[in-house]
């Protein structure tokens, strides 16, 4: 068969000189890039089995009564409503991830910078040996580090408060107590994500033009100033990246917590993914699905607000005007 | 030969790709329809009595690795030559079968189920109905164990494991402190002072109570609720009890051994539980008989404490009616869709209902519920915990004996154990009254319960 050249690209105004192509047009061109088709097909193939039908199901799930080799009944708003009016977790699920929103992420990404920063310092010693060890936590495991933590943490046989009584202090109930706990999830975290932002950082950080620097230098701006009128500008949009999939990251939420704390001490450490979950497995499927679209919602509109509040930082143009 | 261009040959090997995607893609074929396979909740004619060699087939099992029904099904493929047995190496299995169950195919012929799951899924109509069998051999059967599997005057499985709480406690611990022995008819404030001299003089636990009231440390009050007649919920699982005047009372009871400050403070199962038992710092716990097992495996040198404890009845409640509890223990099930139930109830039955079957779980380490077994070789069952020439088994068939029939684990009790945590710490601290925070935590579940129920129609 002779090579096919694909379609070009047809402009706007072609469009309005041009009758809008019927469906037999348009399968007769299909069937003629049929190779072409074929070959793209595999993704769309396994998009639609494990990302199209499982979102339908969901949504098809969360408005019915369902359970595995029964039929659906459909029960409309049901689930929604008796989640979001009479679920006793929701609320605060919600509220524990929030808080741990509030805090982790400019803990998180701000501690991510300063390290990045130095990393990039050119006269840091060892650059390279410190960046494999920030990035270790990356490849290793969550239930692992989790595991790990817990020994560490654990009120009366861990190392810290072993640690921390020797110099006479403590024993604090890391894991057992709200605010401790929620202080040892933010650890927890750090450790584990530290190492990508840091990656990511250096990477926006390396793409800065050195002569900015330079022209900086000659016009007698300090490190400082450099840092915030040259660097932090230019890795906005970096940093916006990172605090919406930060966000989204946290919003999900599972393992660590479910592993370090399991939700305790009293549910103060509860998210929203831990709950869900706990819905899936006591067979409550259409409230399970309906919590996921709710959650859905949450970091939509989170998202939605994080852009609309940091729209300036999008483009480097745009920070460099502000 | 003809040369295939690249072009070509990239043609033929993504039609090919594409292919092989929309069959992984198709539904399974259906399986043939069985005759013999009955509608959710119809009554199976009795198997007729076989004789060896007449079964034959395949049976698949899900349950945890390392299992007594894979040991049974050895000694059933032993006795069946015909038949095969299998266990397929897998971690959640109990999440594998709600897929399986979702997708139409793929079920196993028996998973080994925790009690609360049976009556739920009995609720569901998802369960074979073994009545035929069971009811054969009911009074071959511990009653307490046959409650655990009734639903709506059926059984919906095999009674697997009987676990009946004791006291387990080591004697050398206790007189180092200059107390004990415990005696058979000790009362709970006479073992709670006992507790505080062994944990001053000692630096050992006589029980475990995690702050967090959790794993093993909830038997402080789930033992007294059970002793005192109380209830998650009743019969029907509908409502919810356990905020009645029993449960304010256990509470109590679990809130006194608390403010004692003589328990184990260490997560069940974690590295500190583990290393306090070895390092001689636990000189009692409440614990079923499974319990053994992971004892066993862990406690392997004298100096860690290998055949020094005794089991007995938990202590004197005051208003007691028992001197023991259930905690965990399984029931085998199968579905109702299976396409040989003859198979696989003629296994449930070898496995809990004849010497052969018993014989084999037992020496695994599970109490097989079976009574002729229990009153003749259990005696002999093997261990290493327990003191040489302490009669354990004894103990475990007397604390059997206090089991009662009236005790349902229905939904609503797997919901109440889990949320323990959540209500209980407070009330142990004295920063909610017993009657406040009974009646949220019963609130709670008796929400939680209602839904669960809802879902379940």
């Amino acid at each position: 068969m002779a090579a096919k050249a694909p379609p070009l690209p047809v402009s706007r105004s072609s469009v309005g000189a041009h009758r809008r192509p019927d469906a037999r047009s348009v399968l007769r061109e299909m069937w003629k890039h049929r190779t072409d088709y074929l070959f793209i097909s595999p993704f769309y193939i396994l998009f639609a089995v494990f990302g199209i039908y499982p979102l339908l199901f969901g949504i098809q799930l969360s408005l019915s009564r369902w359970q595995p080799g029964r039929d659906m009944t459909w029960v409309g708003l049901q689930n929604y409503q008796t989640l979001i009016f009479t679920d006793p977790e929701l609320g605060r699920a919600l509220l524990n991830t929030l808080a741990m929103l509030l805090w982790i992420l400019p803990t998180g990404l701000g501690g991510a910078l300063i390290l990045a920063v130095m990393l990039n310092a050119r006269r840091l010693a060892g650059r390279g040996f410190f960046r494999t060890i920030f990035f270790l936590p990356f490849v290793t495991s969550q239930v692992i580090v989790a595991i790990v933590f817990q020994q560490l943490l654990d009120k009366n046989y861990g190392w810290v408060n072993l640690l921390l009584g020797k110099i006479g202090l403590g024993p604090v109930p890391w894991l057992t107590e709200t605010i401790p706990a929620q202080i040892s999830i933010t650890l927890l975290l750090h450790w584990m994500g530290i190492g990508t932002n840091v990656l990511i950082f250096l990477g926006a950080l390396q793409s800065i033009d050195r002569e900015l620097y330079e022209a900086a230098e000659i016009d007698g701006a300090t490190s400082t100033q450099q840092f915030f009128n040259v660097t932090f500008p230019l890795i906005r949009p970096v940093m916006l990246f990172m605090v919406i999939t930060a966000t989204i990251g946290l919003i999900n939420l599972y393992a660590p917590v479910k592993l370090l704390t399991n939700g305790g001490p009293e549910g103060t450490t509860l998210t929203l993914f831990m709950r869900m979950i706990d819905l899936m497995t006591s067979v409550r499927y259409g409230e399970g699905a309906g919590f996921g679209f709710i959650m859905g919602g949450i970091v939509l509109l989170i998202t939605l607000l994080q852009m609309k509040f940091l729209s300036g930082w999008w483009t480097v143009e745009g920070n460099l005007k502000q | 030969m003809k040369p295939v261009s690249r072009r070509e040959f990239l043609k033929v090997a993504g039609l090919g790709a594409a292919a092989t995607a929309l069959a992984a893609c198709a539904p399974s074929a259906a399986p043939a329809p069985n005759p013999a396979e009955p509608a959710a909740g119809e009554v199976k004619e009795a198997p007729a009595a076989v004789s060896s060699g007449e079964l034959e087939g395949k049976l698949v099992f899900w349950g945890h690795q390392d299992h007594p029904i894979y040991s049974a099904g050895q000694a059933f493929m032993k006795k069946y030559p015909k038949v095969v047995f299998e266990q397929p190496e897998m971690a959640e299995w109990d999440k594998a079968v709600e897929s399986a169950l979702a997708a139409g195919s793929g079920l196993p012929d028996m998973v080994w189920h925790e009690a609360t799951n049976v009556q739920r899924d009995a609720r569901r109509g998802i369960l074979l109905d073994v009545t035929d069998v069971v009811k054969k051999h009911e009074a071959e059967l511990a009653p307490a164990k046959l409650s655990e599997a009734l639903y709506q005057g059926k059984y919906w499985g095999m009674p697997g494991d009987i676990t009946p709480n004791n006291l387990w406690w080591r004697p050398d611990l206790v007189e180092k402190a200059g107390v004990g022995p415990i005696t058979e008819d000790i009362k709970y404030d006479e073992f709670l002072q006992m507790a505080k001299e062994v944990k001053a003089k000692t630096d050992a636990s006589l029980f475990v109570m995690e702050e967090t009231f959790d794993g093993q440390g909830t038997l402080m009050f789930a033992v007294p609720f059970y002793a005192l007649g109380g209830n998650f919920t009743d019969e029907t699982g509908e409502q919810v009890l356990l905020d009645n005047e029993i449960g304010m009372q256990a509470m109590e009871y679990a809130k006194q051994a608390w403010d004692t400050g003589a328990g184990l403070n260490a997560g069940w199962f974690s590295p500190p539980y583990w290393g306090a038992i070895k390092e001689n710092k636990l000189a009692g716990t409440y614990s079923p008989p499974w319990m053994r097992g992971f004892f066993q495996t862990e406690v392997t040198t004298p100096e860690q404490g290998q055949g020094k404890w005794r089991n007995q009845l938990v202590p004197v409640y005051p208003g007691a009616v028992a001197r023991t509890n259930v905690w965990g223990g399984a029931t085998l099930v199968s579905f109702s869709t299976n396409p040989q139930p003859d198979l696989v109830k003629a296994f449930m039955e070898f496995t809990f209902c004849t010497m052969e079957g018993a014989q084999v779980t037992g020496d695994w380490g599970i109490i097989p519920p079976y009574i002729p077994w229990l009153k003749s070789e259990f005696k002999n069952a093997k261990q290493t915990l327990f003191e040489a020439g302490w009669d354990w088994t004894g103990e475990v068939v007397k604390a059997m004996n206090q089991m009662r029939n009236d005790f349902y684990r229905m939904p609503g009790y797997g919901i109440a154990y889990g949320a323990l945590g959540k209500f209980v710490p407070a009330m142990l601290r004295g920063e909610k009254s017993i009657k406040d925070g009974m009646k949220e935590y019963g609130d709670y579940v008796r929400s939680e319960n209602a839904k669960l129920l809802e879902s379940l129609k």
